[in-house]
């Protein structure tokens, strides 16, 4: 019988605490009515919560950087939170208590996984919270208002197919080297590059693409074992940050300075590798500090102006990009080597 | 308070403070906390958790140790994703998972209760396993594209309240009573206790461990379920965080790891303070780095209070002033 107490003791705190919650908000279910609705707001008040696939990914950490100097020039609150692994779950518990929070009146996220995060964030828009997905997309884009990233997917992968294809000059093999398979960005870049290979150079092996999961340390096992495998391979393509200082680590250590090593990385962070005399290292990228300052003014933009964009509409200030449909993008690939690497502090 | 209280031992009295000082702490700092929606949307997100914390605490309690339960999560996720993409009736493929689960944890109890292998090598060898299975079935993939139907499981309400807690409810309820009231039951306890012991006592020693092993992979099976309906996407990484924060809830709710003792409600009760934790982090927008630490600190507070009180009662005993 004791036991049985036990239980019912514990079935009594809960009926307290939760009892509490029933009194205080006769309501049902979803709809904590907040503010942050369609009119627009003063600067002041506005609160922006950027949110990105994980917390201390450099990437990310240089989005956030111009973004909150650009939020600090507008006079807005910027938040920056994320999941402290690159967990799709925990994504959406953190938007979901967003929602409990009830005082944010916009999100920029970056989604781990661009089908789980929909129904959170079509909660979110419900609860009357500005949605924007910013670098990588959901799969619904009525799960958010606008998409914001420097160039469309395609674009980039087909640049880097491009470049790949003049560097090797049409023939070749390439290893291929990539995030994780649930980013919708990420996959659509990789399709555009292996398009561009199949149909305009196609005399160039393309080895089976291998996934880091933003690891630098696992994106550097990686490509030790691609290096071992193919003893005639000319390239390492990497298409997720921040594989490509794991490639170039793995190929200065195999002292095969005849790979080249290309792909996503920020100008500082791989301006080591890119000038050691025995490699050959490119990046290709965007401008994050542009994407991370131009996101928040978007933002901004929506709330504060009420602007809208709309197809065919451009940026202010860039006179390349284009909004296509939903997404907003600025057209923008940036291409550097160790001539040029010094151009850029991000 | 004492009075209240009085029929809980120490343990879960210390527990309760915890919980309900939580609790009212948030209250306080955090009107934001005690919304109803909020409220929900805490319990929809601990039941994952909350359901394969049975499963590891059943374990532990036999004196044993189950590593392999996010693999096994993650293993169901996938395998509900790949046969429901094969063609096969959504339902169909939980079922099969399941019974995949079921099979993956007979295994597991035939590993430590016949061949007598520690629990946590052979778990550890299995966990490697089935991260193995699901990562080839999936190969690396995430598997989306489920029928409503399926994904009102982890996102549905009904008059409110998250689908998913009926679930943890039912379970909760059906393990108590197992717990408590059968044979089998005391069964466990025993075990804990002692092995050797129990099989003197005439308890079939290998039975009930194959069993309790069995019931702990089910239960990650249906957790598995559980968080890919609510992500809508079948993963081999689904819940692989949840084993280390499962044992931890077991812990901080009073369970020995030697075995032995432990109770459902205890289980629960730990679950819902680091859920508890975690939202009230999150709503004050506290950096989710920082609540690693946190949760970490708690838990080493629960037992160090724990261990030193234990302490205080044997020295009481022992001069004779325990009342």
């Amino acid at each position: 019988m004791k036991k049985v107490k036990q239980l019912t003791a514990v079935i009594l705190a809960f009926v307290l605490v939760f009892g509490l919650a029933g009194c205080t908000r006769g309501g049902a279910g979803e709809k904590d009515s907040k503010s942050g609705s369609a009119e627009t707001k003063k600067a002041e008040d506005l609160k922006v919560v950027m949110m990105p696939k994980v917390m201390g990914m450099p990437i990310f950490e240089s989005y956030y950087n111009a973004a909150k100097e650009q939020a600090d020039d507008l006079g807005i609150t910027l938040d920056y939170i994320g999941p402290s692994e690159l967990d799709a779950s925990k994504q959406v518990n953190l938007v979901q208590d967003l929602i409990s929070g009830g005082d944010t009146d916009a999100l920029l996220i970056c989604p781990a996984d661009g089908e789980a995060l929909v129904p959170v964030l079509k909660e979110a828009m419900d609860a009357g919270i500005h949605v924007y997905t910013w670098d990588d997309d959901v799969v619904d884009e009525t799960a958010r208002e606008y998409f914001i990233n420097m160039c469309g997917d395609k674009i980039y992968g087909e640049q880097m197919g491009k470049t790949i294809g003049e560097m090797l000059e049409g023939k070749g093999k390439i290893g291929v080297v990539n995030g994780n398979m649930t980013a919708t960005s990420l996959t659509l870049k990789e399709e555009a590059l292996q398009d561009v290979l199949k149909n305009e150079f196609p005399d160039i092996e393309v080895t089976p693409t291998v996934y880091h999961g933003g690891d630098q340390q696992k994106a550097y096992a990686l490509c030790q074992d691609l290096l071992t495998a193919n003893p005639d391979l000319d390239l390492i393509a990497v298409i997720a940050t921040p594989g490509l200082l794991g490639a170039a680590q793995a190929v200065d250590a195999s002292g095969r300075s005849e790979v080249i090593v290309y792909g996503a990385e920020q100008p500082n962070n791989i301006k080591e590798y890119m000038m050691k005399d025995n490699l050959n290292v490119v990046g290709c990228l965007w401008d994050v500090m542009t994407l991370g300052k131009e996101a928040v003014n978007i933002v901004y933009s929506c709330l504060a102006d009420g602007k809208e964009y709309k197809e065919g509409d451009t940026v202010e200030g860039y006179p390349e990009s284009s909004v296509i449909g939903t997404n907003i993008t600025f057209n923008a690939v940036l291409e550097f080597d160790k001539d040029t690497v010094d151009d850029y502090n991000f | 308070m004492k009075k209240i209280t009085k029929n809980l031992d120490g343990n879960d009295r210390l527990l309760l403070i915890v919980f309900l000082g939580l609790t009212i702490f948030l209250t306080v700092t955090t009107p934001e906390f005690l919304a109803f929606g909020n409220l929900m949307r805490i319990l929809q997100q601990m039941c994952e958790l909350g359901i394969v914390s049975l499963g590891i605490m059943l374990v532990i309690l036999t004196g044993g140790f189950d590593m392999s339960s996010s693999a096994m999560i993650g293993m169901t996720s996938v395998m509900v994703g790949v046969l429901f993409k094969g063609g096969l009736n959504i339902w169909a493929s939980v079922l099969i998972s399941l019974a995949a689960a079921l099979l993956a944890g007979f295994f597991n109890g035939w590993l430590v209760g016949e061949l007598k292998i520690a629990p946590m090598l052979a778990t550890l060898g299995t966990m490697t396993l089935y991260q193995g299975i699901a990562l080839a079935l999936s190969k690396g993939d995430a598997i989306s594209g489920f029928p409503e139907g399926f994904l009102m499981l982890g996102q549905g309400y009904l008059a409110g309240i998250p689908l998913q807690l009926f679930l943890l409810a039912g379970l909760v309820i059906l393990m108590s009573v197992v717990m408590n009231k059968g044979r089998f039951g005391r069964k466990v306890y025993l075990l804990g206790s002692g092995p050797v012991g129990s099989r003197f006592a005439g308890i079939n020693v290998k039975k009930t461990i194959i069993l309790c092993y069995a019931s702990a992979a089910l239960l990650a099976g249906l957790s598995g379920v559980v968080v890919t309906s609510r992500l809508a996407t079948a993963r081999a990484d689904a819940g692989a965080s949840y084993m280390f924060e499962g044992v931890a809830a077991v812990m901080l709710g009073g369970t020995d790891l030697a075995g032995g003792s432990g109770k459902v409600s205890g289980t629960i009760i730990g679950v819902l303070v680091f859920a508890i934790l975690g939202n009230g982090l999150n709503l004050n927008k506290i950096s989710s780095l920082k609540r690693q630490m946190l949760i970490g600190i708690v838990l080493l507070a629960v037992l160090l209070i724990r261990q030193f009180s234990g302490k205080l009662k044997e020295r009481r005993m022992i001069s004779g002033q325990n009342k």
